[in-house]
């Protein structure tokens, strides 16, 4: 693998091997762009095979948290942590404590948070190394709540784009996976009186949207031949792939889970069969606001980090503009507001003051 | 090669990739063990031919800071960062601005300055973003070059080998044959001979070899005939893994100190030379002096302070020889012994809970 050339083609700005022969640390700190501020990202802890594919995750998702940042107004840049290690039994204190260090050497360049194979408790000890740790639990807390209320506010604007109200009354929504996000958003759908077909692998998630939102039930890989208003993946990545693309009958792809195309060209499709698609970064950017309210000057709070989620909406209508101007997919489209906002953000900072 | 394994090797802490697309940047910084204290390193810039060798290069020379500054005394980490481009053709005003950002981001953790292929003028324009660069040209506030001390602390090094084998510190008389006519080649020369040594030297560059002949009584000879010369003491002061299995046959000496980097190609060719009874005199002390020096611009720069660390490194040496001797192994593993020793007593002291 070569580390520059890979640097070089997806314009990262560092990537830091960090490495403690006590605790055996190995952990590797990517910093993608840092012209709207340090760089945000949570650190991710997975048994990787190779070393190679650790490098590949933390360079393809420290952009993605750049894109992000940039597209919800964040003075935030991208940034993410890998440990290569066994979550369920290569957790020690010493790890942590070394890994707090380290993040602590990079002066809030980069700033950490829980991701997947991470916890709240881990970030505690995290953060007896460094006060470059975001979303701990006495502060900003569970962000779920928060981004299935962007998904919410992101679904509204779907609907205002498509049929010029943005009422989810009567609409039918099918929400694949209903873990803490989707169950939270099924809350939103359920009090403005949408019709909700639910999907999980767990039973008992299911049962409970029945009863308590009068949700339909199907079975997992049922969700996608739905005939609804709008698909909803809130669970795994990937689920608009070559298998999946043509059996949807929805009219708006909107939901909380991340990479949710498998490809860059399943955007194109999309576009191609009429469905409007709302851009994952987007529309499940709550947490990161949520997150980024930390450094408000005048401390967290939840109410602000709420008024701020509601500008998701704007966010997608500009999406949705330009998408429609140039003839071009929602995704390539949002990736193009993100980099017009660091290109003309990164242009003013040259005014002296 | 996997990046952790190579890390893993020799314990490294962190190496840091750094790339500025506006620039062409492409820069790594090793930093070995920060036990001493903030990590103090050169920046050199060479046209590698690949990604591999600039990362091998930077944890080499890293690790060897590390040995450098924790025998030296010095209460600096080893750390050394390298500038993947070619120092002819790709130095620009950016270039450097932008490796001086990066330095700035490490806050202290990592302070650098010139070495090969890098020039005073070069972190002139670094300086300009960040306050961790020593070693900056006199006009301009810096110290220097760093060349004088650490030709002097090999002058200073090759006489206390010289007092360890032959009893006496005197160099009168003796035959030294000089590899490499640099800032400190040249200079060493010039100790030697005031020292009333005969001096016999050569440099891959003639003309310099000759300009060094025309000022002083040298015997210049051809760079591959360095190594064949009856002669008490061989002082390579010119690239590192010199001392390999084909010149340690060829040397003719009973000393070999000298101002290059990681003279030794590898760790069994040490053993050689301890079997031929050959002292050979361990390179990160013999030639720390310009550390020292850059070490003391950190503290607040003080010239007497700076020459009698520099001397002090005989009397290190001294030590360092006794020590193998003691322990019956070639002096460079008794240097490294002194090495671990110093980081493990001093990270012990640091334990001490101080409100």
């Amino acid at each position: 693998m070569q580390i520059f050339q890979q640097m070089t083609d997806m314009e990262h700005e560092q990537l830091v091997f960090c490495h403690d022969k006590v605790s055996g640390l190995k952990a590797i700190i990517a910093i993608h762009d840092t012209t709207l501020g340090p760089a945000l990202g949570g650190t991710r802890m997975w048994d990787y095979d190779s070393e190679e594919e650790a490098i590949t995750d933390a360079l393809r998702l420290s952009k993605g948290m750049t894109y992000k940042s940039s597209v919800m107004g964040l003075n935030l840049g991208g940034g993410k942590g890998v440990i290569i290690g066994d979550a369920r039994k290569d957790k020690t204190e010493e790890l942590w404590r070394a890994y707090g260090r380290f993040v602590e050497t990079l002066g809030g360049r980069y700033i950490t948070a829980e991701d997947v194979g991470t916890t709240p408790e881990d970030m505690d000890i995290v953060s007896q190394e460094t006060d470059y740790v975001a979303g701990l639990a006495h502060l900003s807390g569970d962000p779920s709540p928060v981004t299935a209320y962007g998904t919410y506010v992101g679904m509204k604007a779907c609907m205002e784009h498509l049929t010029g109200s943005d009422s989810l009354q009567g609409r039918c929504i099918a929400v694949q996976g209903i873990g803490s996000v989707g169950y939270a958003l099924c809350e939103y759908l359920a009090e403005e009186r949408a019709e909700i077909i639910v999907s999980d692998i767990y039973p008992d998630a299911v049962e409970q949207a029945v009863e308590q939102l009068g949700a339909t039930a199907v079975e997992p890989d049922d969700i996608y031949d739905q005939e609804c208003d709008i698909f909803a993946p809130c669970a795994l990545g990937a689920v608009i792939n070559d298998a999946s693309i043509d059996r949807l009958r929805c009219r708006v792809v909107a939901g909380a889970a991340n990479n949710q195309l498998e490809r860059q060209e399943h955007g194109e499709q999309l576009r191609e069969r009429g469905i409007l698609y709302a851009p994952d970064f987007v529309i499940n950017g709550g947490g990161v606001i949520n997150v980024a309210h930390e450094f408000h000057p005048s401390g967290y709070s939840r109410d602000l980090a709420l008024r701020k989620v509601d500008t998701i909406s704007d966010r997608l209508l500009q999406v949705f503009a330009v998408s429609d101007e140039e003839g071009i997919p929602t995704s390539v489209a949002a990736n193009r507001v993100a980099e017009e906002r660091i290109r003309s953000i990164g242009r003013i900072q040259r005014i002296r003051v | 090669m996997g990046i952790f394994d190579e890390m893993a090797r020799e314990g490294h802490e962190q190496l840091v990739f750094l790339h500025d697309s506006e620039s062409g940047l492409r820069s790594v910084v090793g930093i070995h063990d920060s036990t001493l204290g903030p990590v103090l390193g050169g920046c050199r810039m060479h046209n590698y031919d690949t990604e591999e060798k600039v990362i091998d290069d930077v944890l080499r020379l890293s690790l060897g800071m590390t040995a450098k500054s924790a025998v030296t005394g010095c209460n600096h980490g080893g750390g050394k960062a390298v500038i993947w481009g070619d120092p002819d053709t790709d130095k620009t005003e950016a270039l450097f601005r932008a490796f001086g950002r990066f330095v700035q981001s490490m806050r202290g953790r990592f302070c650098t300055g010139t070495d090969m292929g890098t020039t005073g003028e070069d972190f002139l324009i670094a300086a300009q973003e960040s306050e961790w660069v020593v070693g900056l040209p006199d006009y301009a506030g810096g110290i220097g070059d760093t060349s004088v001390t650490t030709a002097y602390g090999v002058f200073c090094g090759l006489q206390a080998a010289a007092d360890h084998l032959w009893g006496s510190g005197d160099l009168n008389g003796r035959t030294v044959v000089v590899q490499g006519l640099g800032k400190v080649g040249a200079r060493l020369v010039e100790h030697l001979i005031e020292a009333g040594c005969t001096v016999i030297a050569s440099d891959v560059d003639e003309r310099r070899a000759r300009r060094l002949e025309a000022s002083f009584p040298v015997k210049i000879v051809g760079p591959e005939e360095i190594y064949d010369i009856d002669c008490d003491i061989f002082a390579p002061c010119a690239m590192g893994g010199v001392l390999n299995e084909d010149t340690v046959e060829r040397l003719k000496c009973q000393i070999i100190g000298g101002a290059a980097n990681n003279q030794l190609a590898h760790e069994d060719v040490g053993h050689m030379l301890f079997e031929r009874q050959i002292l050979y005199v361990p390179d990160y002390i013999i030639n720390a002096g310009g550390l020292i020096q850059v070490a003391d611009e950190v503290l607040g720069y003080e010239p007497e302070r700076v020459r009698l660390k520099t001397e002090g490194l005989g009397q290190l040496l001294g030590r360092c020889f006794s020590l193998a001797d003691e322990l019956d192994v070639p002096p460079f593993e008794a240097a490294d012994r002194l090495v671990e020793e110093r980081i493990r007593k001093i990270a012990k002291v640091g334990r001490i809970f101080l409100v």
